[in-house]
């Protein structure tokens, strides 16, 4: 719980609740996550791309919002 | 009066008095401080019974844990996990749990891997209340449970500050 410095009312929690990352619509990583990560969340992981594809992450916090960006990868070229 | 009486009188006082010296009162204030509680409230060894079902953890070395000694700010610190652990369809790690040991809620989080993440790797950053354990608790696809942890030292300027007011707050008080 965290309060207010100047008028002492308690800011009401705010963090992301989940997190899921997939490739062409199949989950490949979901994440639970509480209130112990940092402000302006940082969040990394791997994933082996063997073709042409959308990665797409969402999240959904504890207010509701939710949020999906989707980004187009293709493999490295030999 | 009775000089027994006196005496026992006086006991009696002497005993009320030292209840309330700053040291206690300062105990009691901290203790206070402490109570009241979010939702998600969990302490460790509850939160690595929900997540393992009871089973047995055991320490492991193929775990790299990489966090750092001492962290400056609390509020970001740095945490990566590596596993060296195969990533196939029939063993692969199953789940990173991240955890500390000294904030009100002991998880961090769940991270749910698959074959296709090719690598046992995750990396973020988290709040750190005070100098505390960090803990990675991995899940691998035959259902056992493998640890690490490591200590994080949290430069407690703040908290410092917090207990000299409220020291001075007990002693105007007495």
């Amino acid at each position: 719980m965290a309060k207010d410095k100047e008028t002492g009312e308690v800011i009401p929690a705010h963090y992301i609740e989940e997190l899921t990352f997939s490739f062409d619509g199949e989950p490949f990583t979901k994440m639970k996550v509480w209130e112990s990560i940092s402000t302006n969340p940082y969040f990394s992981v791997n994933y082996k791309v063997t073709k042409k594809g959308k990665i797409t992450v969402s999240y959904k916090d504890n207010q509701g919002e939710e949020l999906t960006k989707t980004k187009k990868v293709k493999p490295k070229e030999a | 009066m009775k000089r027994r009486d006196f005496i026992r009188s006086f006991m009696v006082a002497s005993a009320a008095l030292s209840v309330s010296t700053p040291t206690m009162l300062l105990a009691k204030e901290e203790k206070q401080n402490k109570t009241p509680k979010g939702p998600n409230d969990m302490p460790l060894e509850e939160a690595i019974k929900v997540i393992t079902d009871g089973k047995e953890v055991k320490q492991s070395d193929k775990i790299k844990l990489t966090v750092p000694e001492i962290a400056e700010n609390g509020a970001v610190v740095p945490v990566k996990v590596e596993v060296d652990h195969p990533m196939e369809e029939k063993s692969y790690v199953k789940a990173i749990h991240i955890l500390n040991s000294k904030n009100s809620n002991a998880r961090c989080a769940d991270v749910m891997l698959s074959p296709a993440n090719a690598k046992a790797y995750f990396s973020t950053r988290v709040k750190l209340a005070e100098t505390q354990d960090i803990v990675a608790l991995i899940a691998l696809s035959d259902g056992s449970f493998i640890k690490a942890s490591k200590s994080v030292k949290v430069q407690e300027w703040q908290k410092i500050k917090r207990q000299e007011r409220l020291f001075l707050h007990t002693i105007l008080r007495s």
